[in-house]
């Protein structure tokens, strides 16, 4: 059994070769692809959950008829596209095929030594559904819940970014969306640029989960002192809560909008909009504001125009404008005392 | 001339001019779009440039070959304001990274990923043409017609030559997008080409309806 291949243990020319788009019609199979490397070398590519595992495989004995045998049912066998059906595979032909795995795309590898394939990775049996090889959201939720903050980080980094394209029941999101938002808290300041995408899906996924009267939970997310990109994904989650959920009636959440308020007034200044950061978050601010059906949007709005920067005073107007499309094509009806507040917005805008 | 060949035509091009890359297999087939991202610069063909683009996954720190491009040309305003808006969604597509193929799709040109319970908006995948598309529409732009009607059929030989190797995984098509045997209409790189090489008053008074064979510029 050869040693497993770790991604930076891969030299270039077949880590080319597993991704080369000049080889991609060299893959063959569906869900579950092989391509032959050389006479005594495969590749396999399985849909394991929502990830996509490479292995190396390298052909090891002389027996032909072995070989001959496993030759013919490893495609066969890697048509049922399950992860159980590929460990069984590699226990039945180990013999014959030292399969090893080329982590590619994947997390870290294992430490431990393998002696199967089984063992080579540490994945729970069972998480999968093994008639779609997918995750199921509940299965997902569960170990996203399950997994220790700190000490399964690689892992739990990994599933955060794969939650994003789920949907949860409302039981599950009203469980995800803290845990979430606290991993995001815990590693905003992380040095590992692998964390910070990771910190923003986390925020997006978690906000999004919110009903308007949790939207204080953004609030330490906010907080200066901090990377300014979490606070920009952050307020731009809080308006996106409102947009999806418009108010009931105008001032509905004072304090949060007046955190709001703040970061608004001081970012809209000529010097500060020079900046392409602080305009987006100044943008998202004013927006914010409009979203949340805040009394304070008029007084802002009318900042924005003694500032006297056209491009960002025609930005604004264009985004509460669409926030008015999004609103009136609701089939819920929003109160009219909001659409009102936020005409008086845009016109205000537009008269410039 | 609004769009060219740039080996007909070497140009000084400006921030967010849409530049093209042509297949190596197919003459003339647009694959891909990108916005430039550097200022006033001189470009010939193959030369490689900085640039903004959906790849996938969206990288604002990358660089091409650039074969074809075109502009409207934008104002500072309106370049000022695409930057702020590449800002406000950049957290979205650099998550990706990981997953390459994750936040790509094919039809619709983009997509809206929502919280299935509240409605609210996670983030938005694109496509190469969706993407220079969108920045576009940012600034009030509306290059291309790309309701379903409006588009030309595109059978799969054609997808092929932009889309290498999908065609043989069924999960990668229903996840970009494409669903049955085709022909299908989709929007595709070519057609942003055609859609800029119209002058600025023509730009502005109407979105472009692509044709057949709009796929090669």
């Amino acid at each position: 059994m050869p040693n497993p291949v770790k991604e930076h243990g891969l030299d270039s020319s077949l880590g080319e070769l597993f991704d080369s788009p000049q080889e991609t019609n060299l893959w063959t199979r569906q869900t579950c692809w092989t391509k032959d490397l050389a006479q005594d070398q495969k590749a396999f590519r399985i849909n394991k959950g929502r990830i996509v595992e490479t292995y190396y495989g390298l052909r090891k004995g002389t027996d032909e008829d072995a070989q001959s045998d496993a030759g013919r049912e490893i495609p066969q066998m890697l048509d049922k596209a399950s992860w159980d059906a590929f460990q069984a595979l590699c226990r039945r032909h180990a013999s014959v095929w030292g399969i090893a795995e080329a982590s590619l795309e994947t997390g870290p590898f294992p430490d431990a030594e393998p002696q199967s394939c089984e063992a080579a990775r540490d994945d729970q049996p069972g998480i999968l559904d093994e008639i779609t090889g997918e995750w199921t959201s509940d299965r997902l939720a569960d170990e996203l819940l399950r997994l220790d903050i700190e000490n399964d980080w690689p892992r739990l980094r990994e599933l955060i970014l794969t939650a994003e394209d789920f949907d949860f029941t409302p039981d599950k999101s009203a469980q995800l969306a803290p845990r979430l938002l606290e991993v995001a808290t815990q590693y905003r300041e992380s040095n590992d640029s692998q964390d910070a995408p990771v910190v923003w899906s986390a925020i997006r996924t978690g906000a999004s989960m919110l009903r308007p009267n949790e939207a204080s939970r953004l609030l330490a997310l906010f907080e200066p002192g901090h990377p300014i990109e979490t606070s920009l994904v952050a307020l731009k989650m809080l308006g996106r809560i409102f947009e999806a959920q418009p108010p009931e009636r105008p001032d509905q959440h004072t304090d949060l909008a007046g955190e709001v308020r703040g970061i608004a007034e001081s970012l809209l200044n000529p010097y500060a909009i020079a900046s392409s950061q602080s305009a987006a978050m100044a943008q998202l601010a004013v927006c914010t504001l409009a979203a949340m059906a805040s009394n304070e949007t008029l007084h802002i709005v009318r900042a924005v125009r003694r500032m006297g920067v056209s491009w960002f005073s025609q930005q604004i107007a264009r985004e509460l404008r669409e926030l008015q499309r999004s609103w009136n094509a609701r089939s819920v009806s929003v109160a009219p005392e909001i659409l009102d507040l936020l005409d008086r917005a845009v016109n205000e805008l537009q008269a410039i | 001339m609004p769009a060219f060949d740039l080996a007909e035509h070497p140009s000084a091009l400006s921030r967010f001019d849409v530049l093209g890359v042509h297949s190596e297999q197919v003459a003339r087939f647009v694959e891909h779009v990108a916005l430039l991202n550097s200022d006033n610069r001189k470009v010939n063909y193959g030369d490689t440039v900085d640039v903004v683009h959906m790849k996938p996954p969206l990288r604002t720190d990358d660089s091409l070959c650039a074969h074809v491009a075109g502009r409207i040309p934008l104002t500072n305003d309106q370049i000022n304001s695409i930057k702020a808006w590449i800002v406000t969604v950049d957290d979205e597509l650099r998550t990706q990274n990981a997953r390459r193929g994750k936040q790509y799709i094919i039809d619709p040109p983009w997509k809206d990923i929502c919280d299935e319970n509240t409605g609210a908006h996670r983030y938005r995948r694109y496509s190469c043409a969706g993407f220079v598309l969108d920045a576009h529409l940012r600034v009030d732009v509306s290059l291309l017609m790309i309701d379903k009607e409006a588009l030309p059929e595109v059978p799969q030989q054609t997808l092929e030559a932009a889309y290498p190797g999908v065609f043989q995984n069924p999960d990668l098509l229903d996840r970009f997008g494409l669903q049955g045997n085709g022909p299908w209409r989709v929007v595709l790189a070519g057609y942003v080409l055609h859609a800029l090489d119209r002058s600025r008053d023509e730009i502005r008074a109407e979105p472009y309806l692509a044709q057949g064979g709009d796929e090669l510029f």
